[in-house]
């Protein structure tokens, strides 16, 4: 074991020697390996970002991988927990453009569902790079520091003023190009999800915001995202209908494609 | 000679995340419209690493050349010639696998394989570095028989006719007498799996009937086959090239029964030319 530890550092997950935690489910105690985010001057809400989405995008049933909050001396990070290693502990490719193309070719429901969540969380970073095709075969989502609160840049205020802008016009989201806004095709598809989106508890999306710890988002942060999300739920069919140019795939209901 | 510029990225393996020293294995050059990359094929890390992940090379060597030689993926991928395309592929490496941010260079040549293939001496690998052992088992026997110049030695007879007990008689690319109080003789038949579909199908086809010949008539003889390890082929491989691979598995089981041994790995290859060098040692002595 040992051996296999010196070879493959670091490993993924190593169990460490300690007392016995005790417990009668004989809790032991681990190190993991993980990625993780902490704000910076340039992306300030990565951490509330990352960890609201995830947990929404999950309660969806979408593929994302689970993200841990962990005070690090003075700051908070996210971590995702999700690296796909072979059993050497080398991480695999994460999947050619091809093969993500033709997972989403055979799971039209799903590309639909990772387009109405951005739509629905204000996500505009979504390509190629944020998506991970694991051994399971299954693309997962990954990487949402972008959505909601967002980041300040040239064109955009982040925090509060990002959600009231886009809560005014959709147009607003996409400084940065969403790659997939093509991928819209079916009505059929877009109303499963917006129902997903709309079934989504109120008290659930509360419970999210508030569970974040405290230190992350200002009272007023916490209160103004709840209202957009709560709010924005029931809006998603007519935000998609009324931003019909933005999808050049999805025709007018009842038209040809409909 | 008009001076053109392109970018670079040059393609690097960490063997190990907390020491970092990265080794470069390949360059990606874009320009002219176009995109080219090189990676060392047979790459094996420098110093000691006797459980590098072969498997995982590979798996990123065809990640690259799909990505840079397959079909343009649109909506999944920037076009090859834009450099956000450079961009997308350093993000889409991680771990032990990364890649430079784009890098630029100007030369004097529109010709961007001269390009590739500069970046490739220069910072991957020159042409006059060792040559690399070969990465399969029948060629690395070969190999391993000439260096130790075994080829040469009048005991370990070639491509001879073998008179069985039962009167029949089999050709055998490789044999000899081990003589220490076993009088056992060792025959080693090779398979190799080549682009050549027929003449494969021809080698396996002999040494299974070889096998069998060997086991009716009773000889006082252990067969060695050193078989090539194959990947199944892609499924847009043409029909011929899928039905040779499943002959050559059924083959290979039909081996392992028939035969003492299935060699089918270059360690292993290797392991049994110090065995022969040893045998052919002993006889002398």
């Amino acid at each position: 074991m040992a051996d296999l530890l010196l070879k493959n550092l670091p490993p993924t997950v190593v169990e460490l020697p300690s007392d016995e935690l005790g417990g009668a489910s004989g809790a032991r105690l681990f190190h993991v390996l993980a990625v993780g985010k902490a704000n910076t001057e340039a992306y300030p809400y990565s951490v509330a970002n990352e960890k609201i989405a995830s947990e929404i995008g999950r309660a969806l049933g979408l593929a994302i991988p689970e993200v841990l909050l962990y005070r690090l001396s003075r700051e908070w990070v996210a971590f995702s927990c999700f690296v796909e290693q072979t059993e050497s502990g080398e991480a695999a490719p994460s999947g050619t453009a091809l093969q993500i193309e033709s997972y989403y070719q055979s799971h039209p429901e799903e590309l639909h569902g990772m387009i109405c969540f951005d739509l629905f969380i204000g996500n505009n970073d979504r390509k190629t790079d944020n998506l991970i095709l694991g051994e399971d075969g299954v693309v997962r989502l990954i990487d949402h520091a972008n959505s909601l609160f967002y980041r300040p840049t040239s064109s955009t205020e982040a925090g509060i003023a990002r959600l009231l802008a886009i809560q005014q016009n959709l147009s607003a989201l996409f400084d940065k190009p969403h790659w997939f806004l093509e991928g819209l095709e079916s009505w059929e598809l877009v109303d499963e999800w917006c129902k997903r989106i709309e079934a989504l508890p109120s008290y659930f999306i509360r419970s999210v915001v508030n569970n974040l710890p405290s230190g992350i988002l200002k009272d007023e942060e916490r209160q103004t995202v709840i209202e957009f999300l709560t709010t924005r739920k029931y809006l998603m069919p007519s935000i998609i209908e009324t931003n019909l140019s933005l999808f050049p795939n999805l025709h007018t209901r009842g038209g040809q494609d409909t | 000679m008009r001076e053109t510029p392109y970018l670079y990225q040059i393609i690097r393996y960490v063997p190990d995340l907390e020491r970092m020293e990265p080794q470069n294995i390949g360059v990606i050059v874009q320009g002219q419209l176009h995109i080219v990359s090189k990676i060392w094929v047979r790459f094996r890390p420098l110093g000691e690493k006797p459980d590098f992940d072969y498997v995982n090379f590979r798996k990123w060597r065809e990640f690259f050349d799909e990505e840079i030689n397959g079909p343009q993926i649109s909506m999944f991928q920037p076009d090859r010639t834009d450099p956000l395309f450079l961009e997308y592929l350093q993000s889409r490496c991680k771990g032990n696998y990364l890649l430079t941010r784009p890098l630029s260079i100007v030369m004097q040549t529109e010709q961007i394989e001269e390009v590739r293939d500069y970046l490739y001496q220069r910072l991957v690998r020159s042409p006059d570095s060792d040559q690399e052992p070969a990465d399969q088992p029948v060629r690395r026997f070969r190999e391993q028989l000439q260096a130790r110049k075994l080829d040469r030695n009048p005991m370990l007879r070639r491509d001879e006719y073998l008179d069985l007990p039962n009167g029949d008689s089999e050709l055998f690319k490789w044999q000899y007498q081990k003589n220490h109080g076993s009088d056992q003789r060792i025959l080693i038949e090779p398979i190799q799996w080549l682009d050549r579909i027929r003449l494969t199908q021809i080698e396996l086809d002999h040494v299974l009937r070889a096998a069998e010949k060997v086991r009716k008539s009773g000889l006082n003889a252990q067969l060695i086959v050193v078989m090539d390890e194959v990947q199944a082929p892609a499924k847009s491989a043409r029909p011929a090239t899928q039905q040779l691979y499943e002959n050559y598995m059924r083959g290979k089981e039909e081996l392992r029964g028939l035969s003492d041994e299935v060699v089918s790995s270059a360690p292993e290859a290797e392991g049994l030319v110090a065995r022969v060098e040893r045998d052919l040692t002993e006889l002398h002595a």
